[in-house]
């Protein structure tokens, strides 16, 4: 029943599987680089708890880029533990505001997700190492 | 010599005993020739995905198939099978899949070399992916957790295609010999219906395999294009001409041609016992021309205090290397959940610098030489001298300490379920915003957007689930180490019983200060 056309068959549909990915495999936000990000944490490093981050937006020519929608992502580096989420406000030209509450003592990877007021999105990541109380 | 003259004999039900094969609709499926393959498809599929997404997509492990899928998912889900049922893992093994399809376009020509014929490779690398997890922290890179899983294909596909029969399942595989200690705690087991049915069968296909007279069944240029030819001799073909698919095979001057193989692992249906070396992969089931053989319930971990002999295997007493796998699988548990607790960097940094060095390597060495030699070492040797003292045993210390091991399967069990129960708990719905950023990452957006507040029970429901895990393991353990004793010395049980009980109580002591020690996840270097 399962004879050298069936092994055939299944070779061919595991490429056409794996050529799927590859080729519709690119990153939907492609990092701007006519963008400036900086961000700062209060406290500095970020421990366990509440954290305020505050990320500033700048053009090239220094402009700070005022309207845009932040929004905060922290994850574990080990699958499957709760994210943090939260977003921010802006409280001052190009510069947002936002808590986001770390739960666990360990490595934490913090995602900016950024949409530009022209509908532009960016994604900037932070690693936060050895995160303790 | 094929079974094409027997006449089936409806096996004697036994109602004590739960038969999955029996089951209306279920066990029809898992009687199905294909079923196995049944089960591999899926797996495979996913295997390949998982496979593409670790080594092409985000290398944010909490939003990587590779990662999530392997270290919260399959590692749970996997534990609870053997807990809940049996090694049915094995049995959708997509790397077996893999191997057969190979097995069609060539086919191994060695046998296991005699001398690696036991449970030391496996057990040096069952180590060796321990440490390699915790030195690399392959829970936080979905590029080398894709790597290790395709490394693993690729392995299988060199071990079994050297070797014949299933040499890489009963020798080398790691997760098998997982698997296999675990499912002694199972409550099923592939098992003969009726010995008195297996008593009167002259062809014993569960083990050779069912064969046809090819000269009367079958021209070889009949057979069909999925029928690999092997030459076989005469003794060889006694025991195990059992490869993939139907087989043409000659034995001395008749051909012949297998139609179904019998079992891979070497397990005699009739002489097996319990589920060590079962991949429960039914083949036996198959190929029992009398419909003979089962799923059947049992009483988990029952086989561990068994002093039969056991086919394919010998006598557990006298294994060292399993008993060591058991060790392993035992203390490895603790090892494996002390490298997600805040202590192990403390313990770092203090060997870091009493030894001046900043690699983590032998500094993560030290811990498991800790762990995996002195720890039972000090435990095993000690319960084994008191044993021998408090009863008078003239039996040696290592011969008592290779025997008692085996109770500490059911601790060790207890321990992994906790762990890696407590990340497929908490993290049970993450699948569901990762396969839906996954799809959207190749322009698949009906799924929606990925939903990632999903998770999973909160911790304060997980860790009474984990205490309960772990205490059943610690029961198991003493009802175990209870049983050996009494076998020991039926008039003084207690002071066998003792040692080993009290070796369990700290095994467990141990268990529960380390899940109420606070999690770190760190995947980085030691200090850094």
């Amino acid at each position: 029943m399962f004879g050298i056309r069936s092994l055939r068959i299944l070779t061919s549909s595991l490429c056409l599987l794996a050529q799927f990915p590859l080729g519709g495999c690119s990153k939907p936000n492609q990092k701007s680089s006519d963008v400036n990000f900086r961000f700062e944490s209060e406290p500095n490093p970020p421990h366990v708890g509440p954290n305020i981050f505050v990320v500033k937006l700048n053009a090239k020519d220094g402009t700070a880029l005022s309207g845009a929608h932040v929004s905060l992502e922290g994850d574990m580096s080990h699958p499957g533990m709760s994210p943090a989420i939260s977003d921010t406000k802006e409280v001052g030209a190009g510069t947002y505001r936002g808590d986001l509450n770390l739960a666990m003592r360990g490595d934490w990877i913090v995602e900016f997700h950024i949409v530009l007021a022209d509908g532009r999105k960016l994604e900037r990541e932070a690693e936060l190492r050895n995160v303790k109380e | 010599m094929a079974s094409a003259g027997v006449n089936p004999t409806a096996a004697i039900p036994n109602t004590d005993e739960v038969d999955l094969l029996r089951w209306p609709v279920f066990g029809n499926i898992l009687k199905w020739k294909h079923s196995r393959t049944l089960l591999q498809i899926p797996l495979l599929l996913v295997s390949v995905v998982m496979i593409l997404h670790g080594l092409l997509g985000t290398q944010i492990a909490p939003k990587n198939l590779a990662t999530v899928l392997t270290w919260v998912h399959f590692r749970g889900a996997l534990v609870l099978v053997l807990l809940a049922a049996g090694n049915f893992f094995c049995l959708a093994c997509p790397f077996m899949l893999v191997r057969n399809a190979a097995r069609k376009l060539f086919t191994p020509r060695w046998n296991w070399p005699q001398a690696l014929r036991n449970k030391w490779i496996s057990v040096g690398l069952l180590i060796a992916i321990l440490f390699v997890y915790e030195l690399f922290d392959l829970w936080s890179s979905p590029y080398w957790t894709a790597a290790v899983a395709l490394g693993y294909f690729v392995t299988v596909l060199l071990v079994d295609g050297l070797f014949k029969h299933a040499a890489f399942c009963k020798f080398v595989c790691p997760i098998g010999q997982f698997n296999f200690v675990a499912s002694t705690l199972s409550p099923l087991e592939v098992k003969v219906r009726s010995h008195a049915i297996c008593n009167r069968c002259s062809t014993k296909d569960c083990i050779r395999g069912q064969r046809a007279d090819a000269a009367v069944t079958v021209r070889t240029t009949d057979v069909p294009a999925n029928v690999a030819s092997v030459r076989a001799t005469t003794a060889a073909a006694a025991t195990h001409i059992l490869n993939a698919g139907a087989t043409h095979a000659f034995n001395g001057t008749q051909d012949f041609v297998i139609l179904q193989r019998g079992c891979e692992l070497a397990l005699f249906q009739p002489r097996k016992v319990g589920n060590m070396d079962c991949t429960f992969c039914l083949d036996c089931v198959h190929a029992c021309p009398h419909d003979n053989i089962g799923i059947s319930s049992r009483i988990p971990g029952t086989e561990l205090a068994s002093h039969s002999i056991r086919s394919g295997i010998g006598y557990f007493a006298k294994r060292t290397d399993i008993a060591a796998l058991v060790v392993v699988f035992c203390f490895g548990a603790l090892l494996n959940a002390f490298g997600m607790v805040s202590p192990v960097y403390v313990v770092e940094a203090w060997l870091g610098k009493l030894l001046h060095v900043s690699h983590e390597w032998p500094v993560l060495g030290l811990i498991f030489f800790a762990f995996l030699v002195i720890e039972p070492a000090i435990l095993l040797g000690g319960a084994a001298w008191l044993t021998r003292v408090l009863k008078g045993s003239t039996m040696e210390t290592m011969p008592l300490a290779v025997r008692y091991s085996y109770s500490l399967a059911p601790l060790g069990f207890g321990m992994w379920l906790a762990h890696y129960g407590f990340h497929f708990f908490t993290g049970l719905l993450t699948i569901v915003p990762v396969t839906q950023s996954a799809a959207a990452s190749v322009g698949i957006s009906w799924l929606g957007a990925p939903r990632w507040t999903w998770t999973g029970l909160a911790m304060r429901y997980v860790q009474p689930i984990e205490l309960g895990f772990l205490f059943l393991g610690f029961a198991g353990s003493l009802v175990i180490a209870h049983q050996l004793a009494e076998e020991d010395s039926a008039e003084h049980p207690m002071r066998a019983f003792l040692p080993w009980a009290t070796v369990a109580l700290i095994i467990c002591a141990a268990s529960v200060w380390l899940m109420f020690q606070p999690m770190e996840m760190r995947a980085t270097l030691m200090g850094g």
